[in-house]
């Protein structure tokens, strides 16, 4: 995940490759960008995760358009507890959790 | 400035939503439904406020009329016509299908569940529409409804219909000459064309297997039906309900919600349902271990209630009763696959990598989903130093877990 720091929208995804996936992010934006949460985890689980949290994000409406970005009126740090609780029961490691 | 709105607080209001609103539907069940006669009207009304569809369409008949607009009389009419006076144009209806009508129409037939047949009028004077003589007395040339009237036709010769007389058939009656606006077509020509519109997927949406099995289980709980059929679907429902579950049809957003079966079909199926091979000991032990293990997933997907339904098939088929560990096995389930979605999609890529392999064309097939979780769930017990307790051995086994996967 990554919160922009000008719109202060929050993004979320799912990359095999979080390195290529920033640089991109970088070529988009124009400025350095830095992962606020990291996990790993098998395809299985960081499936289901990102399913849950897209499926509560679209229920409530705090999603930007179509893309896997949430609203900035979202609490950032709720947004992390949100991913916590959805992993409750799955196994994941931390790699970045700022 | 806009309020900061705490996404947790509203995912575990949204859960708890979800949850009161399978137990309110549980507990309403379908006796206590208020409002169930609602006017045409109204569900057009109710259409139109979800959605343009109906809309849009109505705006591609009004071009296609191109100002003109409908009369009652363009409908034709309903009337009770001489059986004897139809004549069936099998230039444009099927055969007289004998194994639907003796297997499915007639076991349960009821009299009153039969529809208006659909036939053109051709009156005394008109021309005959195959041999172009003139007519000397009135005829009809039915276009749909031949297994109805076949139907009828059999009880006739049977002697199940007592008869003073004629039988005088219901049926939906256009004039041979009726011209309507929008088309140019009459006579035959509209019988042919109505034969493929009326029975074709165009016209008729097959009714979702939800609706179906909703109708059988209202047979019984509201109307007191003692139908196989109905008496089944009742006693799937219920135990549905009593591990609070329920089934949901396969459009929609209910089938990803919590606690929702959408395969009415595999449910069905599994279950033996209206045979006399009807097993509700292994479809309880079915439902009861997705309700305990798997009530939080959105909904139950088709391919996740077939590996389940298929692993306790194979466990009756294989006499174990006792023995089999369920709660470490939903948490291997859990720990491998993270939930029913997730073993859908891992035996879909495992299954279709494996045809790369043996070079034949990708396909989904639910054999592969227990010899998967099967040879997976052995794994996990040596990795994890655990009881592997009994475990059915899939018939299939081999031909979804062998060398060929590794090579």
């Amino acid at each position: 995940m990554w919160r922009h720091p000008y719109s202060g929208m929050t993004c979320y995804g799912i990359s095999s490759n979080p390195d290529s996936r920033i640089r991109k992010y970088e070529g988009h934006n124009g400025f350095n960008v830095k992962w606020d949460y990291l996990i790993s985890g098998s395809q299985e689980h960081i499936d289901a995760l990102e399913n849950d949290l897209k499926a509560f994000v679209k229920k409530l409406g705090v999603g930007f358009d179509e893309y896997e970005w949430i609203q900035k009126d979202v609490g950032y740090a709720s947004i992390v507890d949100t991913v916590e609780y959805l992993s409750q029961g799955k196994s994941f490691k931390k790699i970045i959790s700022d | 400035m806009s309020s900061v709105i705490n996404l947790l607080d509203a995912v575990k209001e949204q859960e708890k939503l979800q949850k009161d609103n399978l137990a309110f539907k549980i507990n309403r069940g379908n006796q206590k439904a208020g409002d169930t006669l609602v006017k045409i009207e109204d569900l057009v009304k109710q259409a139109l406020d979800n959605g343009n569809e109906i809309e849009n369409g109505v705006e591609k008949l009004q071009d296609r009329l191109g100002g003109m607009k409908y009369k009652p009389e363009h409908f034709g009419y309903v009337a009770m016509i001489k059986l004897s006076s139809v004549y069936s144009n099998i230039d444009i209806q099927r055969i007289v299908e004998q194994g639907f009508i003796g297997k499915n129409i007639l076991p349960i037939f009821d009299p009153r569940i039969t529809q208006p047949i659909n036939v053109v009028r051709y009156p005394a004077g008109a021309l005959h529409p195959i041999t172009g003589k003139k007519l000397t007395e009135e005829m009809f040339t039915a276009w749909d409804g031949q297994q109805t009237s076949s139907t009828i036709e059999a009880l006739l010769m049977f002697g199940l219909i007592e008869l003073d007389g004629e039988f005088y058939i219901k049926a939906n009656v256009i004039d041979y000459d009726l011209e309507v606006p929008g088309s140019d077509i009459t006579g035959e020509a509209v019988a042919n064309f109505g034969f493929r519109t009326i029975n074709g997927t165009k016209a008729k949406k097959p009714v979702d297997p939800y609706y179906v099995m909703r109708s059988e289980a209202n047979g019984k709980r509201l109307y007191g039906s003692t139908l196989q059929e109905d008496v089944h679907s009742d006693a799937m429902w219920s135990c549905m309900e009593a591990n609070n579950m329920l089934p949901a049809p396969t459009t929609g957003t209910e089938k990803k919600l919590p606690g929702h079966v959408a395969h009415v079909s595999g449910m069905k199926s599994m279950v033996s349902h209206d045979t006399e091979n009807f097993d509700m000991v292994t479809f309880e032990k079915t439902i009861k271990f997705l309700s305990a293990y798997f009530d939080k997933d959105n909904g139950i997907n088709s391919s996740f209630y077939m590996a389940i339904a298929e692993l306790f098939q194979n466990m009756k088929d294989q006499d174990i009763t006792v023995g089999f560990n369920d709660a470490q096995f939903a948490q291997f389930v859990k720990d491998k696959y993270a939930n029913g979605d997730g073993f859908s999609a891992y035996a879909k890529r495992r299954l279709y990598q494996l045809q790369d392999k043996l070079g034949v064309k990708r396909s989904w097939t639910d054999s592969c989903s227990v010899p998967y979780m099967i040879s997976d769930y052995i794994e996990y017990c040596e990795e994890n130093n655990l009881e592997q307790g009994k475990v059915p051995m899939p018939p299939k086994m081999s031909q979804y877990v062998n060398l060929v996967e590794k090579v």
